[in-house]
């Protein structure tokens, strides 16, 4: 089910937990979500036993709105960008966990012994970096190598 | 594959070279590529905007009388009277209004999600090793932001181990945030070769 785009950021996040049925009122196609049956009884955030967050930015106006407001368990799927901004939350208790960017989803993968796109992409991710490894030694030897000894007596 | 799906697959495909051509040099290319996106998407969020203002708002206050819309149909209208120098005032009532409703709806939540819940998980850890080094490392932290006292003698000290593990947790940030760009590079060129395999299938080659 894809209720689409509804815009407002934070306050379309605190209006959807507050009344599901009214804030989603219909899905992509136009059905109401009142007549769709995994939607029943699903009034406020209070009804969801488990939030499952895809982000490709902050998740922090999630964990304001639904996990602090309504104690939400949540799981948070975010960019590698975001992890270290999410770990302290996943200390503190407030995220269950999280799936950090192509390495979390290849090592779900793994685990759930279903392998696709994110070990592929791993595996590509792996020689990336094993370049820049190579790249930041090789410059790094050049940058020295090259620098220069003594200064000249004034 | 259907007619749409062959577009969409060279329409991509053709963007993506368009954009990597930046590798070369800003090129015309790729200032057609950027252009493109910013329009398409400008458009894009134009069109959803207005459709979710038809669905939700427009429809409900017109046809099925939910007068109260109209409130934030007039605020929003009242948005564009700063345009004009002798009705620029009036604007700033709706955007205080919206202001002071984020600010109030962000507050909520964000003195228990990011002050008392990470306080408390600061002076409660899991384990002693890692409470002892959180603590330690969060009052270094804290103290090189301490400008009313002049960072010499142990109080310095102090606050060169705050300089470190602040650069560190940025180091670690920024190491996040090139893993993030290199797996859009690889996503990308991985789009290539599927986008190739594709044509090679659809050519008979394969």
């Amino acid at each position: 089910m894809n209720l689409g785009y509804i815009p407002g950021l934070e306050t379309a996040m605190a209006a959807f937990a507050k009344d599901v049925q009214g804030t989603g009122a219909a899905d992509m196609y136009g059905t109401p979500v009142s007549k769709l049956p995994v939607m029943s009884g699903l009034m406020t955030a209070k009804d969801f036993s488990l939030i499952i967050y895809n982000t490709g930015v902050d998740a922090g106006a999630m964990i304001r709105q639904y996990v602090s407001v309504y104690g939400n368990k949540m799981v948070v799927t975010a960019g590698m960008g975001w992890v270290t901004g999410l770990a302290p939350y996943v200390d503190s208790g407030q995220l269950a966990g999280i799936v950090p960017g192509v390495i979390g989803g290849a090592e779900y993968e793994l685990l759930m012994k279903s392998p696709g796109a994110g070990l592929g992409i791993t595996d590509g991710l792996t020689l990336g970096f094993l370049l820049l490894a190579i790249l930041a030694v090789v410059g790094n030897v050049t940058h020295y190598s090259k620098r220069p000894t003594g200064g000249v007596k004034s | 594959m259907t007619p749409a799906e062959i577009f969409g697959l060279y329409a991509a495909l053709g963007l993506t070279l368009l954009i990597w051509s930046y590798l070369y040099k800003d090129t015309i290319f790729f200032r057609f590529a950027e252009y493109t996106y910013l329009g398409v998407a400008a458009g894009h969020l134009f069109v959803m905007t207005a459709i979710r203002l038809r669905d939700s708002v427009l429809i409900p206050l017109i046809f099925k009388s939910q007068y109260a819309l109209a409130i934030p149909v007039v605020a929003g209208i009242i948005l564009y009277t700063r345009y004009a120098k002798r009705t620029e005032w009036i604007s700033r009532l709706p955007v205080a209004i919206l202001i002071g409703v984020g600010t109030g709806l962000a507050t909520r939540g964000l003195i228990d999600a990011q002050f008392v819940r990470q306080i408390l998980a600061t002076i409660t850890p899991r384990n002693p090793v890692d409470g002892t080094l959180i603590a330690v490392f969060t009052c270094c932290a804290l103290a090189y932001f301490f400008f009313t006292r002049q960072q010499a003698g142990m109080f310095g000290k102090l606050t060169r181990v705050g300089r470190a593990i602040i650069l560190v947790a940025m180091g670690a940030t920024f190491g996040s945030l090139a893993t993030t760009r290199l797996t859009f590079g690889v996503m990308r060129m991985r789009f290539l070769v599927d986008a190739i395999v594709q044509t090679l299938r659809l050519l008979g080659l394969m």
